[in-house]
């Protein structure tokens, strides 16, 4: 009984570390899309400036 | 406002299509199935082992197939299905051998040995590995493309030999054991079940992996001082968290 619980479980906790992982690396892309478009925005602004 | 509705809509209906089968496949796995008589509770193992053995295999040929697609037309979109291929494959794999491990440990006393079914398993496992290993300790993503692709063109050889490894030699894993129907009812469940959910594992990170790609290019261009048009990022498809 044991064996095949303990079996259940580190299968399952090794999923869910691996979907944590994957939600991770979701989280600093998103952040990473953001500061882009903020760089581009300010990059942007400046062109105008020049312009005028 | 209704892209929205339909986008939260979307979101509920796939959460649901995926946690349905899989909690139902985990309660006829766990409970219901019926305790086999010389094994007991140990053989309830194989609904999770065969299921992700499955994939292990599936995910080698998707990520060979790929591979092969990419050295044929040096498409880097081709690597992406790859590469999350290889990521998901990798995982199955491992908890194929873990799970393995523990029910060789109840049924043969031992927690491992070189037998063929693990031998040619381990070996599709170490291919996965030396894919992994090559795509992240290169930079350049062509060439580790190039290198990933031919490494898992090679495997693809080994996967037959894992499939029929407990015909065609002599082992002592065993070869498709009689089942009672419910358990095999059990078994198929947990095999479509699985693939559902790895599937949308695979689908997301493959979306992940042409962000990312994208955005690199992106960072390129404006760290460059040649910004591309705004509207540039919008082609970027859109990700939300609320998936995990």
């Amino acid at each position: 009984m044991s064996t095949f619980v303990t079996s259940y479980v580190i299968f399952w906790l090794v999923v869910a570390l691996y979907v944590v992982q994957l939600g991770g690396r979701q989280r600093a892309l998103l952040e990473r899309m953001a500061s882009l478009q903020l760089r581009l925005q300010e990059s942007r602004r400046q062109q105008f400036e020049n312009l005028d | 406002m209704q892209n929205k509705f339909v986008s939260i809509l979307c979101g509920g209906l796939t959460r649901a299509a995926v946690t349905c089968p899989l909690i139902a496949a985990l309660g006829l796995a766990m409970v219901f199935a019926p305790t086999e008589e010389t094994m007991g509770q140990v053989q309830r193992i194989l609904y999770i082992h065969v299921a992700s053995a499955w994939l292990g295999l599936l995910g080698f040929a998707v990520m060979g197939g790929c591979g092969l697609a990419y050295l044929l037309r040096r498409n880097l979109a081709w690597d992406h299905w790859s590469r999350a291929a290889n990521e998901i494959g990798w995982l199955c794999s491992s908890l194929t051998l873990l799970t393995g491990s523990l029910w060789a440990h109840s049924a043969w006393g031992t927690w491992w040995t070189w037998e063929p079914r693990l031998t040619t398993m381990f070996v599709l496992w170490a291919l996965y590995s030396s894919c992994l290993i090559v795509r992240s300790s290169m930079d350049e993503p062509h060439l580790s493309a190039r290198i990933a692709g031919a490494l898992a063109i090679l495997g693809l050889l080994d996967l037959p030999l894992v499939i029929m490894a407990t015909r065609w030699f002599r082992g002592i894993h065993p070869v498709s054991p009689e089942m009672e129907p419910m358990m095999q009812v059990t078994l198929l469940l947990n095999v479509i079940a699985f693939t559902v959910f790895f599937g949308l594992l695979f689908a997301r990170r493959h979306s992940q992996l042409v962000s990312e790609s994208l955005l690199h290019q992106l960072e390129i261009h404006v760290l460059a001082d040649h910004p591309p048009v705004v509207n540039e990022v919008r082609t970027i498809p859109p990700l939300s968290l609320e998936t995990f």
